[in-house]
């Protein structure tokens, strides 16, 4: 499903390039739970980054589903980025002027989908979630874990093939932790594809393979 | 998608009250500005614009050249008869006459007088052909052909016959009589309805102008004569299909060769031009008719809609100010939006509806704004001028501001923050934070500039204002009232006031020492064979006006009493443009004009003749009763003055009964020659503060939000030992550099302007460097404030709530 050959990711300080990321060669099958562990600045969340297609890479190819991404336009890049993928964050990121219901029909809105498709995949969603009647309120109105539920549903909603998740659980206690953790891997059993960034060893477990990254090389990738 | 734009925008708006309270309060200014301007451009530009073939109507004027170069709206009659039969390429030509007068209304039976009307406007004597040159009009009864052929007919609009008669049915008016100037007896013959098209022609009685060679009117309205042209009348041509206006112009020759037939060889020719229709409400040399309305003056008009688009051009930057200054907030959202698959122009219109929302909620409070703005400037507001929301062209206005507002302020933002970069956006670094920065300082300045531009403007207007006003005029202005009397019986009016003990003194003039109007003639002088003409202006008076209005004799003595010029009395002007060093000398020496020779029997102190726009002429004081019909008084200061004016207004009335008691004050004639100065000042300090203010509000919001920002800065400085004053100053420091570097780039645009304004002035006041200072005084003092009191709310804080907030 994607396939990165050679990234590159620098920054130019004066005449010397700083390399965030070099020489990453990593492969991602569908069905795939990655996650992907490493210190603070080892490049991690920028590799999240181009593989969601939200930075590009200084050099290097990645194909996505057999599309060479690297050759694309921003526009391109981002009409693909909005039906196949979808991203939860650390910080939840809601909108604080929308409601959970408004949070979550937000894509479908970008996507364009008609009124009555929107209303009854939100309804859908809401129910499985068993957030139903917390669809009113906004999210300053929503505890830690509830904010997150809110945030995966918004992720997954669209129906993305690739779900990237930027250390989800680094603002929730343990059992809020696991709770969305569970969530994730019946997420990916169901055939979501889902690479994650964590600090957490123990969340790391939950994903079939673990990438090891080191001031912007693959130091292992292990099966587990 | 709309929709929830339109929700996520309601909701900011909501949860940023300060923000929207700032870019309500401007907007609403601007718009409310350029609505007003609007609706009195439209007015304005709309006259005659309706008018039926406005293309191909003209009037012809008078265009003097050489020496006395001038125009006169007006024609010698003669052009009309003339025209008949010499001038080709017109379907229709009309000579109107103006004929301002009384008008009774006698109830028919007898001499009863029903209604007794004073002088009233408006009143013409015209033939049928005038409308076949407006040929709006609508005819209640009668026709041209019937109504105004025969001498006494009178047409009169609608309103004029309820006016006058107070009848239901406007027909019914036919055949009723109407008295002007006492006993000129016509009968009505036609009624027309009220116009409903903007036009010059805002004529309610039409008589008709064969009344002229059948009644005493012959001695007022000469016809047929081509040795004087007054301005009330005045002569319309409409030009055939096709026939330009050069054309026409050209066929005007045998007129202009019969009006210079009398010229001596080598003097320059006069000519009779064309004035399109078009031009006719904004040519302020030309004037409209002989009435009280004025031309509408185009620059005038231009300036308003420069100063109302500068008032929403600085609400526009507020807008663009405070909502790049919020981008960092907005990143997040913004970012999130992107990452969830927002596509740039999907960001930017979110940001455009919610500018399109405040503008919206923007226009009510503009409308009320614009009705009291209509209130209280009501005075430079033409009387048929009204704002109907209703109006479509209102309506479209509206909409068309809304919708540039919401671009021009709306398209910047939306542009900047719709280009984050997600990844960086969603984190908060804003990566245009620092171009944001440049931009908003730019932003600013230009505010600043144009606020005190404007300050500085209205320092100077005032200040001139004041110095005119003020200005000792080389007379006594003070407690001096006087009237236009018609020629019989000013001696008696005279004599009679002369006799209460209110009145210190009475005078006989043509004039006031000072007058809007003017008398000019040539005088000539020879001495040692050298010859000089000079065109002079006259004061014809008797033996009291010198001493009335406390003019200064420098040498020789008063004039002898006496009934037509004899003798000149020369101010020290014309002394000097003689040649004389000194008053004595001048003493003694005669001028002369073509028929007369006149001794110089005194001279006296310059004193000021007209407005200060104009420099003190040669003038001449000369006893001849029989020219001077105004009677001056000066009232005593013993009694308060509308008790004294009683008693002089029943002195009035007995001289001349039935007449209208038009008392003019010399210090407020004085006042009425700067009227649209001071106009013009009243609009420039209302826009100085409403600039001030908007610039403020911006400021305002600015340093809300920099603090805000800068709290956890201000918090470890605190902590570190900083004084409040070290805060408020550190803070406030930056925004004031702004304020004086737009003060350094205010400088020179206003004094450009301001010079400009003063050169129309002969005596004016000096830009002076403390104007500047003051102007930037007033700007720094305002921004101080504006600032400081969100910079001390800053330092006051408790620096430990701001540092755990993080």
């Amino acid at each position: 499903m994607i396939i990165l050959k050679n990234i590159e990711r620098y920054y130019n300080t004066g005449s010397q390039k700083t390399w965030v990321l070099k020489n990453i060669n990593i492969q991602v099958n569908k069905g795939d739970f990655v996650t992907i562990m490493g210190p603070s600045g080892s490049g991690k969340s920028t590799l999240l980054n181009i593989i969601g297609m939200l930075d590009s890479p200084d050099a290097g190819e990645y194909i996505f589903n057999d599309e060479p991404v690297h050759t694309f336009s921003e526009k391109r890049r981002t009409e693909l980025h909005k039906h196949a993928i979808g991203f939860v964050f650390q910080a939840y990121h809601l909108i604080d002027e929308l409601t959970v219901y408004e949070n979550i029909e937000m894509p479908l809105l970008y996507k364009g989908e008609r009124k009555p498709d929107r209303q009854s995949r939100v309804a859908d969603i809401l129910d499985r979630f068993n957030i139903v009647g917390k669809k009113d309120l906004f999210p300053a109105q929503l505890s830690g874990g509830q904010q997150q539920l809110v945030g995966i549903a918004r992720a997954i909603i669209g129906r993305p093939k690739l779900l990237l998740a930027d250390e989800p659980t680094g603002n929730l206690h343990t059992s809020q932790g696991e709770m969305t953790m569970d969530l994730l891997r019946q997420l990916n059993s169901e055939g979501i594809t889902i690479i994650q960034v964590t600090h957490n060893e123990k969340f790391a477990e939950y994903g079939n393979r673990v990438i090891q990254i080191e001031d912007g090389f693959v130091r292992t990738d292990t099966n587990t | 998608m709309f929709k929830n734009n339109l929700t996520i925008a309601w909701r900011n708006i909501l949860k940023h009250k300060l923000q929207t309270g700032i870019n309500i309060a401007g907007l609403a200014i601007g718009i409310a500005g350029c609505l007003v301007v609007f609706l009195l451009s439209k007015y304005e530009l709309a006259f005659n614009e309706k008018v039926v073939d406005a293309d191909r109507i003209y009037r012809v004027y008078t265009q003097y050249n050489g020496q006395f170069s001038g125009v006169n709206a007006g024609v010698p009659t003669g052009v009309a008869t003339l025209a008949a039969t010499a001038v080709e390429g017109t379907d229709v030509q009309c000579l109107v006459q103006v004929y301002n007068t009384s008008v009774t209304i006698p109830t028919g039976q007898g001499a009863g007088i029903l209604k007794r009307l004073g002088k009233q406007e408006d009143i013409v004597l015209t033939s049928p052909e005038f409308f076949d040159l407006i040929q709006n009009y609508e005819w209640l009864a009668g026709s041209p052909r019937q109504s105004l052929t025969e001498p006494y007919q009178l047409v009169l609009t609608e309103r004029k016959v309820k006016q006058y008669f107070g009848v239901k049915d406007a027909r019914e008016a036919i055949g009723m009589q109407v008295l002007y100037q006492d006993s000129l007896n016509t009968i009505v013959a036609g009624v027309l309805k009220d116009p409903d098209f903007s036009s010059d022609f805002h004529f309610t009685d039409f008589i008709s102008d064969k009344t002229i060679a059948s009644s005493f009117l012959k001695d007022n309205f000469p016809i047929d004569e081509w040795s004087g042209t007054r301005s009330a009348d005045q002569f319309f041509v409409k030009a055939s299909q096709g026939v330009s206006a050069e054309t026409l112009t050209g066929n005007l020759k045998p007129l202009n060769d019969r009006f210079n037939k009398d010229n001596e060889p080598g003097e320059a020719t006069d000519e009779f031009l064309l004035q399109p229709l078009a031009d006719l409400h904004f040519n302020q040399d030309l004037g409209i008719f002989d009435t009280g309305r004025r031309p509408a003056h185009k620059p005038t008009l231009y300036g308003l809609m420069l100063i109302a688009g500068l008032l929403l051009l600085i609400a526009a930057i507020n807008f663009v100010n405070l909502a790049t200054v919020q981008a960092t907030r907005r990143s997040k959202e913004t970012g999130v939006r992107k990452v969830i698959g927002a596509s740039r122009k999907q960001i930017a219109g979110q940001f455009l509806a919610e500018t399109f929302l405040i503008t919206l909620l923007a226009l009510p409070v503009a409308l009320a704004l614009s009705e009291l703005a209509m209130r209280y400037f009501s005075e430079f507001l033409p009387d048929g001028l009204t704002m109907s929301v209703q109006s479509p062209s209102v309506l479209a206005f509206l909409l068309g501001s809304v919708v540039l507002v919401t671009f021009l302020a709306g398209l910047y933002p939306s542009v900047v923050m719709s280009a984050f970069h997600p990844a960086f956006a969603i984190k908060n670094q804003s990566q245009h934070q620092s171009k944001g920065v440049g931009l908003r300082k730019g932003l600013i300045v230009f505010q600043f500039v144009l606020a005190q531009a404007f300050i500085i403007g209205s320092l100077i207007m005032g200040k001139q204002l004041n110095f005119v006003l003020k200005k000792d005029l080389g007379f006594d202005k003070e407690a001096i009232v006087y009237f236009w009397t018609d020629r019989a019986n000013k001696k008696v009016l005279q004599e009679q006031l002369g006799r209460l003990p209110e009145v210190k003194g009475t005078a006989l003039q043509n004039k006031p020492p000072i007058d809007r109007g003017y008398q000019t003639s040539v005088l000539e002088f020879d001495r040692d064979g050298e010859h000089k003409e000079s065109e002079v202006h006259f004061r014809m008076v008797d033996t009291a006006y010198i001493g009335l209005f406390g003019i200064e004799l420098l040498a020789g003595r008063n004039v002898l009493p006496s009934d037509t010029m004899k003798e000149v009395i020369i101010n020290e002007t014309f002394a000097k443009d003689l040649g004389f060093a000194t008053p004595d000398e001048a003493v003694g020496q005669s001028v002369s004009n073509s028929k007369q020779s006149f001794p110089i029997v005194g001279v006296v102190k310059d004193f000021h003749v007209r407005s200060l726009h104009n420099k003190i002429p040669p003038l001449v004081i000369t006893g001849a009763n029989n020219s001077a019909y105004s009677v001056a008084a000066k009232i005593s200061s013993d009694q308060t003055l509308s008790a004294s004016l009683e008693k002089v207004k029943a002195v009035w009335e007995e001289v001349y009964p039935g007449k209208d008691f038009n008392p003019y004050f010399l210090d407020e004639s004085v006042e009425k020659l700067y009227e649209s100065e001071t106009k013009t000042a009243k609009l420039i300090n209302t826009a100085t503060g409403l600039a001030i203010f908007i610039s403020c509000l911006g400021l305002f919001g600015l340093a809300f939000f920099t603090v805000t920002q800068r709290s956890k800065e201000i918090s470890v400085r605190k902590i570190l030992g900083a004084s409040i004053a070290g805060i408020v100053g550190l803070l406030s420091k930056d925004f004031l550099k702004l304020v004086l570097a737009s003060l350094v780039l205010a400088t020179p645009i206003a004094w450009y302007f301001m010079d400009k304004w003063l050169q129309d002035f002969a005596y004016r006041i000096g830009i002076q460097w403390w104007m500047f200072v003051v102007a930037g005084a007033v700007a720094v003092a305002v921004a101080f404030l504006t600032v400081s009191f969100q910079s001390v709310k800053a330092a006051l804080a408790n620096p430990v709530k701001s540092l755990r907030s993080e």
